[in-house]
């Protein structure tokens, strides 16, 4: 099978980040639905009686209810925020590595979009792996709250470094693409 | 760029159309068109040989520089 070309690896993997897009707009679409519930009861301090978990690379929406007392003081507006950050940077990172997938997809490695693309690919992850360490922080305190003491269990504010050094990764490729898609034009425009 | 080609003068002169020449000497309609439209970044050798076989020139009949304009561009 070929990397890139029709009917390639691309072409493959074109067609699985479109269906890793559409759940990630069906996951939007709960988060908006469990947000819009859990404002209109009572200002959003009432468990949720939605229950959904999904978790799979830099996507990790977690809304399980919590049946310990003291959940009520749970502040769960800060998991739309956090929810909402999470899944629009995947959905932005995804719809990214489609495009650049549908240009390899017709044989084009050296795009001139291509490099602007990874360029918001390696800004997003980094931006959304601060921001997640940032909301985490503040979310942390209420979650302690919900522990019980003695069980052991112990949580940490920490910035995910793997992602900002794939971040990085991405920034440096992109200039490489920059380069390669800057000889792909004067290779064309020599006759 | 300051090289100009003057490549449709030729052609005019020798009676040569741009699709006839295209096929002589082996390239696409389209890259000769960018060719004589002076958009081309670069030429290779071998086309500019072939143009001057076809048209009976030589290199300096088809580009010429021209001063005063910008060339920032190098490359070998």
């Amino acid at each position: 099978m070929n990397i890139i070309g029709k009917r390639s690896l691309a072409s493959v993997l074109h067609l699985a980040v479109t269906l890793g897009l559409a759940i990630v707009f069906f996951v939007f679409l709960i988060i908006v639905v469990f947000s819009v519930r859990a404002i209109v009861s009572q200002g959003g301090t009432k468990d949720p009686n939605l229950s959904f978990s999904v978790e799979s690379g830099p996507l990790k929406v977690d809304l399980t209810p919590l049946a310990r007392s003291g959940a009520g003081d749970f502040p769960w507006l800060w998991v739309v925020p956090f929810a909402a950050l999470t899944v629009t940077s995947a959905f932005v990172i995804l719809l990214m590595l489609r495009r650049i997938l549908a240009s390899l997809k017709r044989g084009e490695a050296f795009e001139a979009k291509t490099p602007g693309r990874l360029r918001v690919m390696g800004c997003m992850v980094i931006l959304s792996s601060v921001a997640s360490s940032i909301l985490w922080g503040i979310l942390l305190p209420s979650i302690e709250r919900l522990i019980a003491p003695g069980s052991g269990i112990e949580l940490h504010a920490r910035l995910d470094t793997t992602s900002v050094f794939q971040g990085l990764v991405l920034l440096v490729l992109a200039e490489v693409f920059k380069i390669g898609a800057r000889l792909r034009l004067e290779n064309d425009l020599t006759v | 760029m300051a090289i100009r080609v003057h490549l449709d003068r030729v052609m005019l002169d020798r009676g040569v159309t741009l699709t006839d020449l295209a096929e002589r000497i082996g390239i696409t309609l389209a890259n000769l068109s960018i060719l004589k439209s002076n958009k081309a970044r670069a030429v290779r050798f071998s086309t500019l040989s072939a143009i001057c076989r076809e048209l009976e020139c030589t290199p300096g009949d088809i580009l010429k520089y021209e001063s005063g304009e910008e060339d920032n561009e190098v490359g070998v």
